[in-house]
C-alpha cells in the first residue's frame, strides 16, 4: 500500500481528558497511542462500539479537539502540514481541504436558516465567489446531491431525514475537499435510504477524488463502503487491514467477537455471539503494528 | 391439558385496521386494511421501513393513536389467556377501564431509544416500581421486592443498589434492560417491542435479542416486534407481516419468507441486509422474477397507476402465507 499517495499520517495519536480533580492528574484515555495511514482516494473505516473513541479520534485529527500527544500529517496540494501543532489562525484555510458529515440529520441543521444559507454558509466563512457565483454552486451542488434547485429556498423541516442528510453533504463537499470525515453518517436512516445515501457517496468520491475517514459502529456498513478498517477497542486500536482481510479472517478475539454479533439474514442459523465479557483481558491487548515511517 | 386443540391460539387478531391522519393538507392513510393474527407465546415481526405504518399498527394495538390520527376501521381482538373472552380494543372508549387495564398490564410496551423511554429525574426503582403498584399490588415492599426480582430476571448486577441509581448512571443496553424489566414486570400477554434494538451497538444487541428470546419462553409472553433489520426479524420471529405504503405486501411463516420471498419489496428489504459473505444470495435476491407459482392470472405486484379505487386481493398460498396482488389493467404488462 506504499504506491499510493498518503493523504493523512497518524501516529502516536492521543486524546486525554482530565477527570474532575485535577490536582490528581488523573485524567481519562479516549484515544490512546493510535496510528495509521490514509491513502487518497481511499475510504478508511474506524469501527468499534460506543464508547471506543472513535469519534474522538476523527475530531483530534482535525483538530475540532486539541491532542494530548501524537502527530497527524496532511498532505495536500503540494505540502506537508503537521496538523496536531498548526496554530488556530493557519488551521482555518486548511479546514476548506477536510469537512465534515454530522450523524443526525436532525441536529446538525440549523431550523432558522434555508437550505440554500446552510449550503452556502461554508463559502461565506471562507470568503468564496461572489453573492450570484456562491447562488450557482449552491444550485449545483443541491442538484449534484440529488435535490432540486429550488429547495433552497425552504427550511429544513420540509425535508426527511435522507433528504436532510444530503443537505450535510452538500454543504460538506460545497468547499471541493479533499477528506471528508463521515461520523455516523448514515446511522439515523432507514436500510433503504441508508443504501441510496451510501451510493451517493460513492458517486461523489469518484467523481470528486474523495478521501473518507468513516466513523460508524454498523459493521456491516462499514464493510460495504471502506477498503481499509481500523478497529477501536477502549481507545485503543486493536485490529486494522484491508476491509475483506479482516471480514474473512479477523485475527483479534474483539473483531471475531464483534463479527460473530451480527444477525444472520437466515432463520435456519441462529447465531452464536461470543460474549466479550468471558474474554480474559489479557488476551484483548492490541495487535502491535509497526510503520516504516 | 388433556385437551389438544388444532384451533390456533390467538392472542391477538387485527382484523381490517385502518387509521387516517387527517391534517390541513388532506387525510393520510396511515394503515389501511391491515389484518395480522399473534398466536399465544410466539413472536410476530412487522417490518418495513419509516413510514410503512409499522409503529402505527402497534400504537392501534395499545389504542395510543392521538390526534388529528384515529381508527376509522377495523377490529383488535385481545384475548388475555386462551379460554378468555376477546375483547375488542379498538370499540373500547376512551376512558374505559379495561383500557388502563390493558395498557402496559396486560400489554406492555419496549421502546426504541433507552433514554427517552425513561424519565432522567426518577430513579429506576421508582420507575420500575410505578408501573407495579398500579397494575400488580399496592404493597410497596412487595412491589420493590418484585422489581429486584425482574432486574435479576434481565441480568442487571446488584440491583438492589442499583435501584437508587438514575438512567444516566446506566450504559446503553443496561438501560434497555431496565425498559425490558418494566415492560415485563406486570406479567404481560402481550409485549410490543418497538425496534428494541435500533439504537445498540451490535454486540449489546445480541445479548438483548437472547434475553428477550429467553424470557419469552420463560414467561410465555407473545411479542410484536417491529423493525427494519430483516437481520434481527430471521433470529426472533415466528411469523412475519411485510409492510409498505400503510399496507401488509406478504405475510408467512419465518422460514418460508426467507427461502422464498415472493414479493420484489420483501426481496428488496432483505438482500438490503449488508451481511458478510451473503453477496450472492443478495444478487439472487434482486434479480427480477414474476408471480410465484399459483397465483392467480390477471394480477401483478404493482398498484395500477391513475386507477383509484381499486381494491387489491389478497392471494392465499397454503394456510399461512399470503400476498398482496392488484388486478392488472387490460394490455398493461407488470
Amino acid at each position: 500500500m506504499s504506491e499510493k499517495e498518503r493523504l493523512l499520517k497518524v501516529r502516536g495519536l492521543c486524546k486525554y481528558f482530565p477527570l474532575d480533580n485535577k490536582r490528581h492528574g488523573k485524567v481519562f484515555k479516549a484515544v490512546d497511542d493510535v496510528s495509521f495511514d490514509v491513502h487518497r482516494g481511499q475510504t478508511l473505516g474506524i469501527v468499534g462500539e460506543s464508547g471506543s473513541g472513535k469519534t474522538t479520534c476523527a475530531r483530534t485529527i482535525l483538530r475540532a479537539l486539541a491532542p494530548t500527544a501524537g502527530i497527524a500529517e496532511f498532505t495536500n496540494k503540494g505540502r506537508t502540514v503537521e496538523l496536531s501543532t498548526l496554530p488556530e489562525r493557519k488551521l482555518k484555510p486548511l479546514r476548506r481541504e477536510m469537512q465534515m458529515i454530522f450523524q443526525d440529520p436532525f441536529a446538525s441543521l440549523n431550523p432558522r436558516m434555508t437550505v440554500g444559507e446552510i449550503v452556502a454558509e461554508p463559502l461565506l466563512i471562507h470568503r468564496i465567489g461572489s453573492r450570484s457565483e456562491r447562488q450557482d454552486k449552491v444550485v449545483q451542488m443541491l442538484e449534484r446531491v440529488g435535490l432540486e434547485a429550488n429547495h433552497r429556498n425552504r427550511y429544513p423541516h420540509a425535508f426527511s431525514g435522507g433528504q436532510r442528510q444530503r443537505i450535510g453533504i452538500a454543504r460538506a463537499l460545497i468547499l471541493r475537499p479533499s477528506l471528508v470525515v463521515a461520523d455516523e453518517a448514515v446511522s439515523a436512516l432507514d436500510v433503504s435510504v441508508r443504501a441510496i445515501v451510501l451510493d451517493l457517496l460513492k458517486e461523489l468520491q469518484a467523481e470528486m477524488g474523495l478521501t473518507y475517514l468513516f466513523v460508524s459502529h454498523d459493521l456491516s456498513v462499514v464493510r460495504q463502503v471502506c477498503d481499509y478498517i481500523v478497529v477501536m477497542r477502549k481507545a485503543r486500536i486493536v485490529e486494522m487491514g484491508e476491509t475483506e482481510k479482516v471480514y474473512n479472517d479477523p485475527q483479534h478475539p474483539y473483531t471475531k467477537a464483534l463479527l460473530s454479533a451480527i444477525p444472520l439474514p437466515d432463520p435456519d442459523s441462529r447465531m452464536n455471539p461470543i460474549d466479550i465479557d468471558s474474554l480474559d483481558e489479557s488476551e484483548l491487548d492490541p495487535i502491535a503494528y509497526s510503520f516504516a515511517d | 391439558m388433556t385437551e389438544h386443540n388444532t384451533q390456533p391460539d390467538y392472542v391477538l387478531q387485527v382484523q381490517d385496521l385502518s387509521v387516517v391522519f387527517d391534517t390541513i393538507d388532506g387525510r393520510t392513510e396511515a394503515v389501511r386494511d391491515v389484518s395480522f393474527d399473534l398466536e399465544r407465546g410466539k413472536t410476530l415481526a412487522l417490518v418495513g421501513e419509516s413510514g410503512s405504518g409499522k409503529s402505527v399498527s402497534s400504537f392501534a394495538v395499545l389504542r395510543l393513536i392521538q390526534r388529528p390520527g384515529k381508527i376509522t376501521k377495523g377490529r383488535i381482538l385481545f384475548k388475555e389467556s386462551k379460554d378468555a373472552e376477546p375483547l375488542d380494543l379498538a370499540a373500547l372508549s376512551e376512558k374505559d377501564p379495561r383500557l388502563f387495564n390493558v395498557r402496559g398490564g396486560k400489554i406492555s410496551m419496549i421502546f426504541q431509544e433507552p433514554m427517552t423511554a425513561l424519565s432522567p429525574v426518577h430513579t429506576i426503582g421508582n420507575q420500575l416500581c410505578e408501573a407495579i403498584l398500579l397494575h400488580v399490588t399496592k404493597d410497596k415492599k412487595k412491589a420493590e421486592e418484585l422489581a429486584v426480582e425482574m432486574m435479576n430476571k434481565v441480568g442487571i448486577p446488584e440491583p438492589r443498589a442499583r435501584l437508587k441509581q438514575y438512567p444516566f448512571e446506566f450504559s446503553g443496553g443496561m438501560r434497555q434492560r431496565v425498559v425490558i424489566a418494566m415492560a415485563l414486570v406486570c406479567q404481560p400477554a402481550i409485549v410490543i417491542a418497538d425496534e428494541p434494538t435500533t439504537a445498540l451497538d451490535v454486540t449489546v444487541q445480541a445479548q438483548i435479542l437472547g434475553l428477550i428470546n429467553d424470557l419469552k419462553s420463560e414467561m410465555n409472553t407473545s411479542v410484536l416486534f417491529i423493525t427494519h433489520d430483516l437481520g434481527v426479524v430471521a433470529q426472533v420471529a415466528d411469523n412475519v407481516v411485510v409492510m409498505k405504503t400503510g399496507r401488509i405486501v406478504e405475510r408467512a411463516p419465518v422460514r418460508e419468507l426467507y427461502h422464498e420471498p415472493y414479493h420484489p419489496y420483501t426481496r428488496r428489504l432483505i438482500a438490503a441486509v449488508p451481511h458478510v459473505g451473503y453477496e450472492k444470495r443478495r444478487r439472487q435476491l434482486l434479480e427480477k422474477i414474476g408471480l410465484p407459482d399459483g397465483a392467480p392470472e390477471g394480477y401483478g405486484f404493482t398498484e395500477p397507476a391513475g386507477q383509484h379505487g381499486l381494491t387489491p386481493h389478497y392471494h392465499k398460498f397454503g394456510n399461512k402465507r399470503e400476498l398482496l396482488l392488484w388486478p392488472v389493467q387490460q394490455g398493461v404488462m407488470v
